[in-house]
């Protein structure tokens, strides 16, 4: 479970009592980095369109999509972990596919949303796992 | 009538077969007098007149003879004794190519000669048919299409396709 910043804390505010509050989950969460997070988000997001009846054609591009999303730090494994969106999470990304494409990166960099669609989705966290236990493995 | 020609008549019947059975008696003798008819042209008029049609002029009885014969159920009549007559005339048929068989300089022997074999023992022929089918552009790359659905599915790990067989509505 990811708790919510309330009352969210500005950058230039001091995050260390915050920080040390932080719980396992938390501090996987923190570390992984923002892309990455993102991109579970998207992988749990096309996942769940997958479910629903469409066109061959677009049923390919979405799984090229997936496929394309595995390099670097996100393994083939870490993607398989990911399980389709929720309704509300669904919702949620209706609403941030709005925006354009800047301020969707930053809104997905912030705590309270990444810890929700988190909190609704827990594989998300059990992939980042994965991602981080790579990152370990590169870094030593 | 007398009783001679009844039988007769029922007998004639009996052997009909099923589309001249549902003709009047009137239309089944036009029917068989247009094979009677002496030449081609005028036959109809002649059968009309046969079977006991009647009309001011030959002309008026051509067009009768015409809406007969225009008539589905007269045609499938015509048919059906059409191939009666076939059948019949086959033994005259034989007897006809056996009188040509036997005078060799008859100018049709030959020919004649190569029916009766063709017939008795006919050339017997393998033909080797090589069938090559190109898939259509549009086929081929939907199962293209398929096959990397498939692959790609089964690496991310989620069903390839969705089963949208409706569910039976339950009964209220």
């Amino acid at each position: 479970m990811i708790r919510l910043q309330e009352p969210e804390l500005s950058p230039l505010q001091d995050h260390s009592a915050w920080q040390a509050s932080w719980n396992d989950d938390e501090r996987l969460l923190a570390y992984t980095p923002p892309g990455y997070r993102h991109d579970l988000v998207i992988i749990s997001q096309v996942k769940r369109a997958l479910q629903s009846q469409m066109p061959d054609d677009l049923r390919l591009e979405f799984l090229e999509g997936l496929d394309r999303c595995v390099r670097d730090l996100l393994t083939l494994e870490a993607m398989q972990r990911v399980e389709p969106a929720c309704d509300t999470a669904m919702k949620m990304l209706h609403e941030i596919g709005a925006l354009s494409m800047h301020d969707r990166c930053r809104l997905m960099c912030k705590w309270n949303v990444i810890a929700a669609f988190c909190n609704l989705n827990p594989s998300l966290i059990e992939a980042m796992k994965l991602v981080a236990c790579v990152r370990e493995r590169a870094n030593s | 009538m007398s009783a001679v020609t009844e039988t007769a008549e029922e007998t004639r019947v009996a052997d009909l077969g099923p589309a001249m059975l549902k003709l009047t008696p009137k239309q089944r003798k036009f029917v068989l007098a247009l094979f009677e008819a002496p030449r081609s042209h005028g036959e109809g008029t002649f059968a009309a007149e046969m079977a006991g049609y009647q009309a001011k002029s030959r002309d008026v009885l051509g067009v009768i003879a015409s809406q007969l014969k225009a008539d589905p159920k007269i045609q499938a009549a015509i048919a059906e004794t059409s191939r009666l007559y076939l059948t019949a005339l086959g033994p005259a048929a034989v007897r006809s190519a056996r009188r040509v068989l036997n005078n060799p300089k008859h100018r049709d022997h030959g020919r004649v000669l190569g029916i009766v074999f063709d017939r008795v023992s006919p050339v017997q022929s393998t033909a080797l048919v090589k069938v090559e089918h190109e898939a259509a552009p549009s086929m081929r790359a939907t199962a293209e299409v398929l096959e990397r659905i498939m692959q790609l599915a089964a690496r991310a790990k989620v069903p390839p396709m969705i089963d949208v067989t409706p569910t039976p509505e339950k009964a209220l």
